[in-house]
């Protein structure tokens, strides 16, 4: 321990000495001269020179040269006019290597102010100019690298604010940095895109995640151009976001193609129901009169007959036998045009096997007898009954049994039919065995596609269309199987049809229709479509989803009347032709239903009825194939401010699901926030009709949101129903009253009584001064 | 002698089937669309209806519901387009009595009318 100050003797030279030497810099002493006199060691140690070396002006040997005449000049002048010295330069280390170094030199004086020496030091500041270097080449990479891509970048503070110094975002936006700053860069933003912009940057800055979007800016020609941003946070050692990066990119040539290809799908979406309509309309125009023609020749036959002309009757039968060819021809073309344009539909009904292979097996015996074939059935044990489409089954087997019996002569022809034991008897195997010309790998590979028969020459030869394998493989799927084939060149094939012995899916589907009628909600804002066809409940449902309505379907009249009922819907589509109960009918309905009696609906048909649709009570009347400007027109009445949904504000993930479940069972539209910013955020996209918010949250909790939300009148009308677990205190109380319609207590609320109030928002808004006279809330009233 | 109503549209097909239906001794009474069908089979009160499915003004479901709703009691053959899955529930649904798929397979379509009316032996 040092003793006191007095007792100690004054430090002399040799103290001071011994300190400069554990200084970690170079120091010297020079007399007013500028005559260096003294270095320490950690000098002698750095260049390698000693006192002999160095003294006077020695020193001047180890200053890197290009800086030597400067810091001479410098050093000198300082010493002449006794002002402080300082300079940088590189000294040499001992090694021959440069380092650099911060020197300075202090004149220190005696009491009558005269300058008696000179104190120096040299502190090596390598390792920060290296620093310095460093943070100015990556300056400068930064720099070209932001000339060198394509899109702008720029930088937002943490607070989202733009500042000062985006060239690039100027440049582009013609805006000038006073324009730009601040929220201004939202003003280059197409006006459509700017809601949904700022929610989007500002949920990305309260979650601090990356910004990703894609809109119109205004380019400085005032062209909009579409651009993708994308913008992350930079964050501090701390986790703090310090600034935000982001670019943007022009797509707008993508967004063309985009547009273009999204055009082109829909022309050829339309362009192929057409065809499909008109290919089912022009077959049944071609029924028609090849029926007259085979029912004229097969009069004119009895006629003949009577009159004792037998020598006509063998013409009058090739007229009838090439009719009906072409009428067969013509049936194959609509089935598969009709599997094609997804419009086949499939029919169950129960039959016994073995009673459909009898029918079958009578019919094809003369079709076996004109190439002297020998035909045969095996059956293999039980085959009981099936549920499926009889005819498509009858008409593939049909097909597989006309194949081989083309393709065969004097040969012989089995059918093989047993249920499939090993798949618990649930399918139904039916295989066509011929001994006749069979078909090599290449042709069998072919084999199932359109208009494609084994050889091109087969056509010749054997005549046919090449569509009844395509059409059997089409049913078979449909029913639910398959169809395989073994083939031997030059020794037969064998046509595998299974078929699942009940149609799969179609209790399921009556069965799932009738649940969706159950489940159904009130929703008087939805467009109902009932239509047989798939494709047309496909395409004119995205029509109208396009077209910003919501869409809901049914498959059959029956179906369609009960969602009718549960949906009580704007608007009902209605196709006329449907199996089992027609449109005419479900329109006789709905106008006998009190509830639907006003429901407006819309009859859609091939044939031109308007003065029957008028009469029965329809609204209006298209006629298909649909023209989309005229389903447009005829929908326009039924557009109208949608009411809002519903916005669940909970910062429990659990809570948010269980309460977003339950607003989809009421088919009430919601969404969700996990905190108040982001409910701010999301109230910006679109105004709810009814708030469920939750007090307790972090980031910002329900108090706070509650006061930014009733701060702004735009909102004035959204009602707020507080759920919370929390106890409310008196004083809670007094702030929420008059801001919220009520609160209920998370514990003690079903969700069943949360929906019924739910429902009531939804559907009459409150109107203004209504939650003023709302009482104020009392958690012992309202508790449930 | 038994009367037949035949409520068809196109005269290629009414004509020959008429003739055909007449030349077997039934009386055949006719209507082109489904509302002149549904007045006659009430008014005229046929033995047995043949009805296309596919009639102007009204179609054929449509006619046989009305017929079968305004207290007509005669059967009713459904005559279809072709022989599509569904077409016979189609019909019966919509209260006819048999169905028949075109091209007119006139032996059989014999076959179903003496069914329908059997006590009447036509031809």
């Amino acid at each position: 321990m040092p003793g006191p100050i007095d007792k100690v003797a004054a430090p002399d030279f040799a103290d001071f000495a011994a300190l400069a030497d554990n200084l970690p810099q170079l120091c010297w002493l020079a007399r007013p001269d500028a005559y260096v006199f003294w270095y320490n060691r950690r000098w002698t140690d750095y260049t390698g020179y000693g006192l002999s070396d160095m003294q006077g002006s020695g020193w001047e040997a180890v200053v890197d040269p290009a800086h030597l005449d400067r810091v001479v000049t410098g050093f000198r002048r300082s010493f002449e006019l006794g002002e402080d010295w300082e300079d940088t330069y590189p000294l040499r280390r001992r090694d021959g290597a440069w380092r650099w170094f911060l020197s300075r030199a202090n004149p220190s004086r005696d009491a009558e102010g005269r300058i008696v020496r000179w104190i120096g030091t040299n502190t090596d500041i390598t390792e920060t100019v290296a620093r310095d270097q460093r943070l100015r080449d990556e300056e400068r990479r930064y720099r070209s690298l932001v000339d060198a891509v394509a899109q702008i970048v720029w930088s937002a503070q943490a607070t989202g604010a733009m500042p000062a110094g985006n060239a690039a975002w100027c440049a582009f936006t013609g805006q000038d940095e006073a324009q730009s700053v601040g929220e201004g860069w939202l003003s280059a933003i197409h006006p459509d895109d700017r809601e949904v912009t700022m929610a989007t940057w500002q949920q990305a800055l309260a979650r601090r995640s990356l910004y990703e979007i894609e809109h119109r800016v205004r380019r400085h020609d005032g062209e909009w151009r579409y651009m993708q941003a994308r913008a992350a946070p930079v964050l501090d050692d701390a986790g703090g976001v310090t600034e935000w990066i982001g670019i943007h990119g022009d797509i707008t040539e993508r967004k063309l193609i985009e547009h273009e290809l999204e055009a082109a799908k829909e022309a050829a979406e339309q362009a192929n129901l057409a065809k499909s309509q008109f290919i089912a309309n022009m077959s049944h125009e071609l029924r028609t009169p090849l029926s007259a023609v085979i029912g004229y020749s097969e009069m004119l036959e009895e006629e003949v007959e009577d009159a004792g002309q037998t020598h006509l009757l063998k013409d009058l039968r090739k007229i009838n036998d090439a009719a009906r060819h072409l009428l067969s021809l013509i049936s194959d073309v609509l089935d598969l045009s009709k599997i094609e344009a997804n419009r086949m539909t499939v029919f169950a009904e129960e039959f016994a096997v073995d009673t459909l292979l009898q029918q079958v097996e009578a019919t094809v015996q003369s079709l076996m007898a004109k190439k002297e074939n020998r035909f045969r059935v095996e059956l293999q044990g039980e085959l009981g009954s099936m549920n499926t489409d009889q005819v498509k089954l009858r008409q593939c087997l049909f097909n597989l049994l006309g194949n081989a019996a083309k393709f065969t002569e004097q040969g012989e022809i089995v059918l093989h039919v047993r249920r499939d034991a090993e798949q618990g008897g649930e399918w139904l195997e039916f295989a066509v065995q011929d001994s006749g010309i069979g078909m090599n790998e290449e042709q069998v590979q072919r084999l199932f596609e359109r208009f494609v028969q084994a050889d091109p020459s087969t056509t010749r030869r054997f005549g046919g269309t090449g569509l009844g394998l395509a059409i059997t493989r089409g049913f078979a799927v449909l029913m639910g199987g398959s169809i395989d084939v073994r083939s031997v060149e030059g020794s037969g094939s064998t046509f595998i049809l299974r078929i699942p012995a009940f149609l799969p899916d179609a209790d399921e589907q009556t069965g799932a229709a009738a649940d969706e009628a159950v489940v159904a909600a009130h929703d008087p804002d939805t467009v109902l479509i009932i239509d047989d066809d798939p494709a047309t409940r496909d395409l004119v449902g995205r029509f109208l989803e396009r077209e910003g309505f919501r869409v809901r379907s049914a498959a059959d009249g029956q179906s369609g009347l009960a969602l009718a009922r549960a949906l009580q819907p704007r608007v009902v589509l209605l196709d006329v032709m449907m199996p089992r109960m027609d449109g005419w009918s479900v329109l006789s309905a709905i106008r006998a239903d009190e509830a639907l009696a006003a429901t407006p609906v819309v009859m859609i048909s091939f044939v031109h009825e308007e003065g029957l649709a008028v009469s029965l009570g329809a609204t209006d009347y298209l006629v298909k194939p649909i023209e989309w400007k005229e389903l447009a027109a005829a929908m326009a009445p039924f557009r109208g401010a949608a009411p809002g949904d519903v916005l669940v504000v909970d910062d429990d993930e659990g809570n948010r699901r269980r309460l977003a479940g339950m607003l989809a069972r009421e088919g009430l539209p919601a969404r969700t926030a996990e905190n108040g910013a982001e409910a701010l955020a999301a109230l910006e996209l679109q105004t709810p009709s009814v708030i469920l918010l939750d007090l307790m949250m972090p980031q910002m909790d329900g108090f706070e949101f509650l006061r930014r939300l009733r701060a702004d009148e735009r909102w004035d009308a959204v009602g707020v129903i507080v759920l919370t677990a929390k106890d409310i205190t008196p004083s809670e109380q007094a702030t929420l009253r008059g801001k919220v319609d009520r609160v209920m207590s998370k514990g003690s609320t079903g969700l069943d009584e949360l929906a019924q109030q739910l429902r009531g928002y939804v559907r009459r808004q409150p109107a203004e001064g209504d939650r003023q006279a709302t009482e104020a809330p009392d958690r012992h009233t309202t508790q449930v | 002698m038994t009367t037949i109503l035949l409520v068809e549209d196109h005269e290629e097909i009414w004509d020959f089937l008429s003739r055909r239906l007449k030349r077997r001794g039934f009386d055949v009474l006719l209507a082109h669309d489904g509302q002149q069908g549904m007045d006659r089979a009430l008014g005229e009160r046929p033995d047995i209806v043949l009805l296309d499915m596919n009639l102007p003004v009204l179609d054929g479901w449509t006619a046989a519901r009305s017929i079968k709703d305004g207290g007509g009691t005669m059967p009713i053959i459904a005559l279809t387009a072709h022989a599509m899955s569904g077409d016979r529930e189609k019909a019966l649904a919509a209260g006819c009595d048999d169905y028949h798929p075109k091209p007119v397979d006139f032996s059989r379509l014999l076959e179903q009318i003496d069914a329908l009316v059997p006590q009447v032996s036509a031809g």
